[in-house]
């Protein structure tokens, strides 16, 4: 797992319910496998928005695969880095 | 008429989070009112908080969504099951119910909210949900699945008061069997703070000696002290907690509310007398047989010297002769979660004989010339009856009484 895969999954887990298991963060293959309602995904969305200061929420779709989010983030944070 | 029992008790709160944490305070005479940071200049500040990190135990998916003074509500739940031994066995979800009163709402969010729009155009996704007046009963209602009535209540430095009051009628006159009733408070993020600093009636600090800033009932009162915390009890139908074998605290006999109906600080000796003379009515009762006031005694000038009056106005010959002591010295103003607070104090006179005292009373003031209780706590004191009184801005007044 990459570094920022690791990062992005404890933001996101870091909102789980209490009944959420612990496990089904790293094995969700797509953002809709996650175990979080619609709030608490918006609520890490912007977590890590503010975190690494981009913005991509509406490309964020429930389809998307975790492969294909982690690649779009790694993107426009390199993307930021550049400009900067 | 069925009779509603106090099972059970749980708090978060800067005397600490157990009734034997605040029975040693209120033996010691220690006041939890300290020093505090401030943002703005050299002027000094004082408050009574609690340091421990409120988001330990609890998941990531409520913090994430919950204001400080949920957590706080949170956390005195979670001591109320283990207090009351209340087991999901125990009730049935649908006779259950979950009231609380908070005055000032989620400071904290919007403290956070503010400097986010103004400093930077930012507005989070979750300062809505944390926001919500109504975020500590909806907490503990989700938390331990009480699907009876859920309410808040929002009248200033009443709130609690009106919360367990509107819970005891509700198992009273048979609508639930059992409630989670109390208040909560965080009125110290910074906004609030300076909101309350602009309307001038917090007192003057002495920086030498910030726990004695707030001096209910003194000659030299200059105003409030700040505080937060969160309280709440088991409410019970008699027979059901006698059923399930709980301990219980005492029995709430009456409750009174009121409207000044005049001015939205000043306080009415009218309201106020009539609020404790309702709760008379309710419980029956007479004011031979209370045996200790939880007085509001905020320090400020004029809102003591109007209780006093409200006292002796309704007590008559007896308001010299029952002690009434006012605790904010030791915990600071909860403001909408003062009723919660004080009726620890209330609870530890009618069941142990513990008088809390009202701190840094040391010069005596014409205007207040009842028993305070002032500065040590009395001991072995016997009673059959107390009563607990708050009267807010906006001029919402609510009385308790308890009994044996």
């Amino acid at each position: 797992m990459t570094e920022l895969r690791q990062k992005l999954l404890e933001i996101i887990a870091s909102y789980a319910p209490p009944d959420a298991k612990p496990e089904a963060f790293a094995a969700a293959k797509t953002i809709k496998d996650l175990p979080l309602d619609s709030i608490a995904l918006l609520g890490a969305f912007d977590e890590i928005e503010e975190q690494y200061e981009i913005k991509f929420a509406g490309a964020a779709t429930p389809d998307m695969t975790i492969d294909d989010f982690e690649a779009m983030l790694a993107r426009l944070i390199a993307e930021k880095e550049n400009n900067a | 008429m069925r009779r509603v029992a106090i099972t059970g008790i749980g708090l978060k709160t800067p005397l600490g989070n157990t009734l034997d944490d605040v029975r040693a305070r209120y033996l010691r005479g220690e006041s939890a009112v300290r020093a505090m940071a401030s943002s703005t200049d050299a002027r000094p500040r004082v408050a009574a908080w609690i340091e421990e990190d409120l988001t330990q135990g609890l998941a990531g998916g409520v913090v994430k969504i919950s204001d400080r003074v949920s957590l706080m509500s949170l956390h005195a739940a979670e001591g109320l099951m283990a207090d009351a031994r209340l087991t999901p066995a125990d009730y049935d979800p649908y006779r259950i119910g979950t009231f609380m009163g908070i005055g000032s709402g989620a400071c904290e969010t919007q403290n956070t909210a503010h400097e986010g729009l103004y400093k930077r155009d930012y507005m989070g996704p979750m300062t809505l949900l944390k926001s919500l007046p109504n975020g500590p009963a909806a907490h503990i209602s989700m938390r331990y699945g009480l699907k009876g009535e859920c309410a808040t209540h929002s009248v200033a430095c009443s709130s609690a008061g009106a919360a367990i009051g509107h819970a005891y009628r509700s198992i009273r006159h048979g609508y639930l069997d059992m409630a989670v009733a109390g208040g909560v408070e965080s009125p110290l993020a910074e906004s609030s703070m300076r909101a309350w600093e602009s309307l001038r009636v917090l007192a003057k600090v002495d920086p030498s000696r910030p726990g004695a800033t707030c001096r209910p009932f003194s000659r030299t009162r200059s105003g409030i002290a700040l505080g937060e915390g969160a309280v709440v009890y088991l409410l019970e139908e008699e027979e059901h907690a006698k059923a399930r074998g709980a301990k219980i605290y005492g029995i709430i006999a009456g409750c009174g509310m009121s409207a000044d109906a005049s001015h939205i600080t000043l306080p009415s000796q009218e309201g106020q007398m009539a609020s404790m003379n309702a709760a008379f009515r309710d419980a029956g009762m007479v004011p031979a047989d209370i045996g200790y006031i939880n007085a509001h005694g905020t320090a400020t000038g004029q809102g003591d010297a109007i209780e006093t009056r409200s006292v002796r106005g309704v007590f008559g010959n007896r308001a010299e002769l029952t002690p009434m002591s006012s605790t904010k010295a030791f915990h600071g103003h909860l403001l909408g979660g003062s009723a919660s607070i004080e009726l620890l104090a209330t609870i530890l006179a009618l069941d142990e004989g513990l008088l809390a005292p009202t701190l840094n009373l040391d010069e005596a003031d014409p205007e207040c010339d009842l028993d305070y209780v002032a500065n040590t706590a009395r001991t072995g004191v016997k009673m059959q009856a107390v009563m607990n009184n708050n009267f807010a801005f906006g001029g919402s007044n609510a009385s308790l009484i308890l009994v044996q």
